[in-house]
């Protein structure tokens, strides 16, 4: 015998998917080791020998079957769940009638089709057959065309009729139809903890004690992992903070590791970098399970750096510089000067050809020349005459440089915008000027000024070697 | 004052590589006061047509020239499908010939659409067609950019002088062009050295892809959309600066301070190039006559023999003395104009289709001249009916004549255009473009796209953009953003609108015209540039036909009319099935039939006069006499309308009101229209003689308030008009009614002449409907899609005219619709034992009569018909998805031998596929050859109910044939495949509905009761009436009426009204919904298929609608056919 549980469709119970598919499933676990998830809203459970424990001596089927559905029904209702729940001989009657009939439905082996034969047609489950989307869809499309509209209308047809025109298929489908469907439960295995979580009896205000905490937690993770042969690639930590808010951090690997003391390593720093706001009452270490790393390092590839080691130290700098400092510089393409970003850093090693950036490329090996770029740009004051620049005088923001001069000799406006569509819209005009160098002695130094043509500013943008 | 003259310039029409139009260029020219600009679009002179008219309007010169893609492979370097793009410069006519054959070579061996670097011409190409043409060293695409990047300088000096060796020393020039750009500095730099090297003058241009600032942002859209990404993605791609917009010369030479040569050759090379489109060269064919013959003499001969047949003096035309007079006036200025040619060869391709039976018929200006009725272009007489000839040509206006030719739409049509081909060669005639540009919900898209919007905001955006024809005035944009939930302070939305109307109108890719052709001695490749139209066969030229106009190319109009296909085919039926010959040109001129259906407006079907507003206007005209249908043709435009002539001229015929004229010598004009203007002749008319103008300076006025009419040009006119006027002593009011009535009406007149021609197929069509109509109704459900009914209602109009219409049934239809006799055997029971069954029973308990249809007597027309001898056969195209290759395979081999079952059809027609099966199953087409079905079959005939019983009954229900249908289309395997199935199938037959939904799924017609007929009882107890209840109701009484909605209007002259038709089981019923109501029931209105009204009955002339008050969704749940909405 099989039980289905269909947990009902509320959008008021405020249950998500998820958290109402795994109610559901340990609600039949309650019931019975032998649960299948068969949709996010259904499981069917296999209640064989359940009757030792829902029947009293010489009690019909039909009386402890529903007996035990009500109980569902009661367990159900008690974890605030709203559930359809039908017993059936097959799993897939008891899918169907749990799915369509509300509240708790018992159908004896027999009466499948007296009870699910008006059932639309359109209500027959085409994935409980295992037939593909595609398949199904042209067997629906006969039916429609033939005229059945019922679980009945398809299972009266003739098995030869069914078999010569839909196929195999066709009659795994009637025999769904017929109640007479034969298949496996697809067993859930029971769930391995890949979330550690502990209550404090007094809430942590301070690094040591959480660390111990946190240590704690981790050797019981990386142990599961280790466990099912499994590394992960993200660790969530969730804190639950005296206020009541929940402090939430999460770091992503760059490759799948389970080594406790990296990770605590790893915590630590991201919480010395952001700390929590008040103390903590509770705390939760989550790592999504992934299979680790095989790697296999050449004999005359020269070693790199452990990713583990290489994490803890990117860590640490970024502790030390802020975490959007820390990474590789990457190009934008775009004509915005100095546009780039910082991605992650990671230690691959290409060597595939042809890879390099176009814009690095050097176009004219003629015109090669160094340029020493200003971060930020020093503001100056130039001096125009009919509308090129004549002098300058700038210096950066802490006032240790500066500069100061005539133009003897200027090359330019090189212009460009862009991001006329943002809200940053730019647009500049750029100048390679020779400044006289008023301090004597000193050479004269070619720089490259520019005006940013919205606020009319100029700028010393750097020197050219 | 500085001279400059950019010489290097494109437009939009380089298709998303330039973003403003030819004009706005020229405009910007004239502004910057520069005396003269080049053109050069890439691959093509698209845009040089408008650039040369735009300029010649203000006084510029308009150089003409192209960027061309050039292989660069058998350069020096060897790189693969390496393409440089050459700006060339047409000097003299030569060049300009070279230009054109060039692009037409390079564009017609690649197919349309080609993508970039296939299109290209070859190095040698390039040097045999290098006369006449200067070359461009280019810009950033430019031969030199290209090799200083990748050789260096040798490289670029290398191909600096092989272009110097195919165009020669003096017809190179470096240019330079300077967009504040550091590596494009660094390029001029190495051309200013190579230049100097080579002696090469250098050139300054600006490389212009816009004429201003501003359309850089539009440019940048053009290059998101011609490479598939967005702007946020687009990085590089885009344009570092907004620098390359016409500057001003002044702009220039501070710019190329340093080398003023630079600047100065530009104005030194424009009085170098010569050629301008004025000098196009372009000669229409000369048409081939006997040595002992001119062109002229030919002409006068045809004419004259034509003129003698139809000026007979017979049934009221005129006599041959009459029309001469004008036919030697008409012949004499074709003579002075040199287009004896043009009206051979048109008379040519008219004389083709005669002798191929191809129907044929001049409509628009043409049927204005009496040679073209002599020679048999036009079908109607301009003398009898007093047209004047210079709407159509005149030696004032100095423009060709343009003859349109009506032809049977699909393969008639291609028959002639081929034809045209055939005799001037491929590269003597082409097609005319059609330039399709950026507007509606497309732009919307692009745009939005380009701008990175979600695909829901997309469709959100894009829905924005209204189909309906009449705009609410409180319809702000900003309230259509609001109601679409967009904010247009949002930056994004903000730019989305402004660059969607920035695109507006702008070209996006060249299509081909519908019908228009031009043709030219000798090749016409050296005249304009040829391309491969997207369909097989076809050519076309890179201008649209109104440019070819302007430039002063002939071109003549094959336009397909699906009514001319209808008529030729009817025409054929007749001649086939009913043994008759029909004669177009000599029906009964008064046939009391064609009178009697147009003043019920009975005209579904009926070319020009059956759309809805047609059919409310028809019992007002009442028709009596072939003008009255000119008139009715005319008077349902937007010009009349607009110009509130219609109620007037009703009025007048009604005799509500006096037939007044604005001035006493208008009488004779407007005589025949009861004092209303309706037709454009009358315009001309009525300037010729209240203002003293000549014909050509009046149809000179006509065009100034066309369609291209301008502010400036429109006032000069009536200027001109008013003197005229008052000298002829009119009073200022009736000057001011005049000019009213001219300025409205232009715009959207209706040449007489073109009425005239439309109405005679108005007539015929008419006529044919009225006397054959199996015929006609076959014939127009063949020529599917056309008119203004789906065929769901042709259908049902024509079962209420008693037509008996059978199904669709493999074992008889043909591939068409046919008709058959009534002898055949379907009298009745008991004549042909299994055409009785298969059209008094189609198997399912369906009560039908003993023809095939359904009973329902309540439901017939109520004016009794004449039984028809034919009946109509629905043919296999009806079946939506059965190919045509498989239907016309289905009737070849059922003409071999019978087909037995479902099983032999399959087994003798392995190609027909499982869903054609199916499809032909579910309409009930092979009903015949299914198994007989184990339950006992009952038929009703008339008021006798009984079984078939022993009867050898073969039909059998759709179900089973469906059953039957997926037996056969699948392999049965080795253990099935010798079991034989018998008894037919389990399955239950189709449901009335069933059916019905079957069959408009699957033909999108019901030869069965009409869905509202199947709603009547419950209707009758809601006191719904039916339509044709309506005409013997009161007017103003409340009433409430149902139906199918096959047509919903908004037309923009209708002040936001919305008129609706309704259509059951006995007619159509009409509906009219106000401006606050429509806002009110929108989403009924629109959404729904089967509304229920309840509103005032209007009973007005004879004219029947509802002025809704309520509308309430009907639940009807069958397949929609659709309906004709908002045209």
């Amino acid at each position: 015998m099989f039980a289905c549980i269909y947990g009902q469709v509320s959008p008021k119970d405020g249950f998500s998917d998820d958290a109402k598919q795994a109610l559901l499933i340990d609600l039949a676990f309650t019931f019975s080791p032998l649960v299948e998830r068969t949709f996010v809203d259904t499981v069917v459970l296999d209640i064989s020998g359940d009757e030792l424990l829902f029947s009293s001596q010489n009690q019909a089927e039909v009386n402890w079957t529903r007996g035990l559905g009500d109980e569902i029904a009661r367990r159900a209702a008690e974890s605030g769940l709203k559930v359809n729940v039908s017993v059936a001989a097959n799993p897939d009657v008891a899918i169907h009638a749990a799915r369509t009939f509300k509240g708790v439905t018992v159908i004896p082996a027999g009466a499948e089709l007296s009870q699910l034969g008006n059932l639309s047609i359109k209500l027959l489950d085409y994935s409980l057959a295992e037939i593909d989307e595609k398949k199904a869809e042209e067997i629906g499309e006969t039916l429609v065309l033939w005229g059945i509209r019922t679980f009945i209308d398809f299972a009266e047809l003739p098995l030869a009729g069914v078999a010569q025109r839909l196929g195999q298929e066709g009659v795994r489908l009637q025999k769904l139809a017929q109640g007479k469907s034969e298949r496996q439960l697809v067993l859930v295995q029971p769930p391995v903890g890949f979330e550690q979580s502990i209550e404090l009896e007094h809430p942590i205000a301070e690094l040591e004690p959480l660390s111990f905490m946190l240590s704690r937690l981790l050797n019981q993770l990386c142990a599961n992992l280790n466990a099912q042969a499994l590394a992960t690639n993200e660790l969530r930590l969730r804190l639950r903070l005296e206020d009541k808010t929940e402090h939430e951090r999460t770091i992503t690997l760059p490759v799948p590791m389970r080594n406790p003391k990296t990770f605590l390593r790893l915590l630590l720093f991201d919480i010395e970098a952001q700390p929590p706001q008040t103390a903590i009452t509770s705390v939760t270490i989550a790592a999504e399970p992934v299979k680790p790393r095989i790697s296999q390092t050449g004999l005359f590839i020269p070693l790199a750096p452990e990713p583990e080691k290489l994490e803890v130290t990117l860590a640490r700098l970024a502790k030390l510089v802020g975490a959007n400092n820390v990474g590789s510089p990457e190009l934008l393409d775009t004509y915005r000067p100095d546009a780039f970003r910082m991605k992650r850093f990671k230690l691959t090693v290409t060597h595939k050809k042809g890879t390099s950036n176009p814009q690095s490329a050097i176009r004219n090996p003629q015109c090669l020349m160094g340029f020493r770029m200003f971060r930020p740009s020093w503001r100056a004051e130039v001096q125009t005459l009919h509308g090129e620049p004549v002098r300058v005088a700038a210096r950066n923001t802490d006032a240790s440089s500066a500069m100061r001069g005539k133009i003897v000799c200027a090359s330019g406006p090189w212009r460009s915008s862009g991001d006329w569509w943002r809200a940053d819209v730019w647009a500049r005009d750029e100048w390679d000027v020779v400044v006289a160098n008023s301090n004597s002695g000193q050479s004269d130094v070619l720089c490259r000024l520019y005006r940013n043509l919205a606020s009319e500013e100029w700028f010393v943008e750097g020197v050219y070697d | 004052m500085i001279d400059y003259i950019e010489l290097h310039a494109r437009s939009a029409f380089s298709f998303l590589e330039g973003a403003s139009t030819p004009e706005e260029l020229i405009a910007v020219c004239s502004e910057l006061k520069m005396p003269a600009m080049a053109l050069l679009d890439r691959d093509g002179v698209y845009g040089a047509a408008r650039f040369h008219l735009a300029s010649k309007k203000i006084g510029i010169k308009a150089h003409i020239g192209a960027e061309v893609s050039v292989q660069s492979t058998t350069f020096e370097d060897q790189r693969p499908k390496q393409v440089i793009s050459i700006p060339l410069l047409v000097r003299n006519r030569t060049g300009y010939q070279n230009l054109c054959r060039l692009i037409t070579l390079m564009k017609m061996r690649v197919p349309k659409h080609a993508k970039p670097g296939e299109c290209s011409v070859t190095p040698d190409e390039l040097a045999a067609h290098a006369q006449g043409l200067v070359c461009l060293t280019g810009g950033s695409n430019g031969l030199l950019a290209k090799d200083f990047h990748h050789r260096g300088h040798r490289g670029a000096q290398r191909n600096a002088e092989w272009l110097i060796d195919i165009f020669g020393k003096g017809n190179v020039y470096a240019e330079l062009q300077r967009h504040f750009n550091r590596d494009e500095e660094a390029r001029n730099h190495a051309v200013i050295e190579i230049a100097r090297r080579l002696k090469l003058p250098l050139l300054a241009t600006n490389g212009v892809c816009y004429a201003t600032r501003r359309q850089r942002q539009v440019a940048d859209v053009f290059t998101c959309i011609r490479n598939h990404v967005r702007l946020e993605t687009a990085g590089r791609l885009l344009s570092m600066n907004s620098e390359r917009f016409v500057k001003s010369p002044k702009e220039m030479a501070q710019l190329f301070a340093d080398l003023p040569e630079a600047i100065a050759n530009t104005t030194e090379l424009s009085s170098r190039l010569e050629f301008t489109l004025q000098d196009l060269g372009y000669e229409f064919p000369k048409y081939p006559v006997s040595p002992d013959e001119t062109m002229t003499s030919f002409l006068r001969r045809r004419t004259y023999e034509g003129a003698r047949l139809r000026y007979d003096g017979r049934n009221g035309s005129p006599t041959f003395e009459r029309a001469q007079k004008q036919i030697e006036h008409e012949l004499a200025l074709i003579e002075k104009l040199k287009l004896e040619g043009y009206f051979l060869i048109v008379w040519d391709i008219i004389q083709f289709c005669k002798r191929n039976g191809i129907l044929v018929q001049g409509r628009g200006s043409a049927a204005n001249s009496a040679v073209c009725y002599s020679l048999g272009i036009t079908a109607v007489d301009p003398v009898g009916m007093e047209l004047l000839f210079e709407r159509f040509l005149s030696e004032e206006r100095g423009e060709w004549p343009d003859i349109d030719l009506d032809l049977p739409s699909g393969d008639q049509r291609e028959r002639a255009i081929q034809y045209v081909y055939e005799r001037y060669g491929k590269l003597g005639a082409a097609m005319t473009a059609n330039v399709i540009t950026y507007r509606g919900r497309s732009a919307a898209r692009e745009v939005g796209k380009v701008l990175g919007f979600d695909d829901e905001t997309l469709g959100r955006l894009s829905s924005l953009v209204h189909t309906w024809e009449w705009k609410d005035p409180k319809d702000t944009t900003e309230r259509q953003f609001k109601d679409a939930g967009l904010d247009l302070r949002d930056r994004r939305i903000r730019k989305f609108f402004q660059l969607y109307l920035a695109v507006q109108d702008l070209p996006r890719h060249l299509g081909q015209h519908s019908g228009g052709m031009v043709i030219c001695q000798g090749q016409l490749d050296s005249v304009v540039p040829l391309e491969p139209a997207a369909m097989p066969g076809r050519v076309v030229v890179q201008w649209d036909k109104e440019d070819c106009a302007d430039l002063g190319i002939i071109k003549v109009d094959l336009l397909g009319l699906g009514m001319m296909a209808v008529i030729e085919e009817t025409i054929q039926i007749i001649r086939d099935d009913y043994g008759e010959e029909v004669d177009l040109a000599h029906l009964p001129p008064d046939d009391p039939a064609v009178y009697s259906a147009l003043q019920q407006a009975d005209t579904i079907g009926m070319f020009q006069i059956e759309s809805r507003a047609q059919m409310s206007c028809l019992p007002r005209l009442r028709p009596r006499k072939f003008y009255d249908i000119v008139v009715q043709v005319a008077i349902i435009r937007p010009g009349p309308i607009v110009g509130n002539m219609v109620h007037p001229y009703l009025n007048r015929r009604l005799g509500r009101e006096p037939v007044k004229y604005s001035h006493p010598s208008l009488e004779s004009v407007l005589k025949r229209t009861l004092g209303v203007p309706l037709f454009q002749e009358q315009l001309l008319k009525m300037a010729m003689i209240c203002a003293g103008f000549s014909g050509g300076a009046a149809e000179e006025l006509r065009r100034a308030f066309g369609f291209k009419r301008s502010e400036a040009r429109m006032k000069e006119v009536e200027v001109k008009l008013r003197q005229g006027m008052t000298r002829n002593g009119i009073s200022a009011k009736a000057q001011d009614e005049i000019v009213q009535s001219i300025t409205s009406f232009a715009l959207y007149g209706f040449p007489e002449s073109h009425a005239a021609s439309f109405a005679l197929i108005a007539y015929a069509s008419a006529y044919l409907k009225c006397h054959y109509l199996a015929a006609f109704t076959a014939a127009t459900l063949n020529n599917q899609p056309m008119g203004f009914y789906q065929p769901f209602t042709i259908i049902k109009d024509a079962q209420r005219h008693g037509l008996k219409v059978l199904p669709v049934d493999v074992t008889r239809s043909n591939w068409e619709c046919t008709i058959e006799s009534e002898g055949i055997g379907c009298r009745g029971l008991g004549v042909e034992s299994k055409r009785v069954v298969h059209s008094v029973w189609d198997g399912e308990g369906e009560i039908v009569n003993n023809e095939g249809d359904f009973v329902d007597s309540k439901n017939l027309h109520p004016t009794p018909h004449t039984p028809h001898p034919f009946s109509l056969h629905l043919g296999l195209l009806c079946v939506k998805g059965l190919r045509e290759e498989a239907g016309r395979a289905i009737v070849s081999a059922r003409a071999q031998r019978p087909f037995t079952s479902i099983d032999d059809l399959h087994y003798r027609l392995p190609e027909l596929r499982k869903d054609e099966l199916r499809k032909l199953a579910a309409v009930g087409a092979l009903n015949p050859l299914g198994a007989r079905a184990s339950r006992p079959l009952v038929f009703i005939n008339h008021n006798h109910v009984g079984h078939i019983g022993g009867r050898d009954a073969r039909a059998s229900t759709r179900r089973d044939a469906l059953w039957q249908v997926e037996r056969v289309s699948r392999d049965a395997g080795p253990l099935y495949e010798r079991l034989e199935e018998g008894g037919g199938s389990p399955l239950m037959p189709m449901t009335l509905n069933e059916r019905l939904n079957a069959d408009l799924r699957g033909t999108g017609i019901t030869i069965g009761r009409h869905p509202m007929a199947h709603q009547r009882e419950s209707l009758n107890k809601m006191n719904v009436a039916r339509a044709a209840d309506l005409k013997n109701m009161r007017n103003g009484v409340s009433v409430k009426v149902a139906g199918w909605v096959i047509v919903r209007q908004r037309p923009g002259t209708a002040k936001g009204f919305v008129f609706l038709s309704l259509e059951d089981e006995t007619g159509i019923a009409n509906i009219i919904v106000r401006p606050q109501l429509f806002e009110r029931y929108r989403m009924e209105l629109v959404n729904y298929p089967f509304l229920l009204i309840e509103g005032a009955l209007q009973h007005q002339d004879n004219v029947i609608s509802v002025k809704a008050r309520r509308v309430e969704p009907l639940n009807i749940k069958i397949e929609s056919t659709g309906s004709h909405d908002f045209h």
